[in-house]
């Protein structure tokens, strides 16, 4: 079956071509913006872990604050 | 009469210039946090954008490779597992006729239904010659 051999037509040939071409540019196009997403992502991964220390730094302090309110001088 | 004012009561804290030191250094974080806030948001608005531009890259890969399919002529390979699907399927039907005892089965069915229906049958005509025994 897969030995039996198919005839185009020359202008048919030429659309196979083109849609060739067209869809090796759109897997180029999708790979360039898969990176570009994975790049994005990345830094949006080191944002949120700049947030995270940030955030733990708060909550020291708070804690730090909270244990300064809740033993007042003497009490 | 004058109103009795509350008793006012204090509570005292000691090392007032840490407190203040630590509640500015909490809020100093707070508006490091609320910048990379705003760090983060023009980075999604473009990730969002280029999740969308991919999508719309892939949906064209796909319409492309279904044209693909139009300039070559149709396989008979589908036919072909269709027809072996079928026999597959006659044979199996086949042997489990053999198997199980179904048509004896339907058989037997058959016959009980033919019994009862000349039974119901029996029944009426005993019925009708009694009434006519009753008249004459």
């Amino acid at each position: 079956m897969g030995t039996v051999p198919i005839y185009l037509k020359i202008e048919e040939y030429k659309d196979l071509v083109a849609i060739m071409n067209a869809i090796k540019d759109s897997i180029a196009k999708a790979e360039t913006l898969i990176d570009d997403v994975n790049q994005l992502r990345d830094e949006e991964d080191k944002e949120l872990s700049g947030c995270i220390d940030l955030l733990t730094e708060v909550k020291d302090k708070i804690a730090s604050i909270d244990a300064v309110i809740l033993n007042p001088e003497g009490m | 009469m004058a109103k009795e004012q509350p008793q006012e009561v204090y509570v005292g804290f000691s090392q007032t210039g840490t407190l203040r030191k630590d509640i500015l250094e909490a809020l100093k974080q707070v508006i490091h946090g609320l910048q990379t806030y705003e760090r983060l948001r023009p980075l999604r608005e473009e990730k969002s954008k280029k999740m969308n531009d991919l999508e719309v890259e892939l949906a064209k890969i796909a319409k492309l490779s279904n044209k693909l399919n139009t300039f070559f002529p149709r396989s008979r390979l589908k036919d072909i597992m269709t027809e072996q699907k079928k026999a597959e399927n006659e044979l199996k039907l086949a042997v489990k006729d053999v198997l199980s005892d179904a048509p004896i089965k339907g058989k037997v069915k058959k016959v009980a239904v033919e019994e009862k229906e000349i039974s119901a049958l029996e029944r009426e005509l005993s019925a009708i010659e009694a009434k006519l025994s009753n008249l004459g």
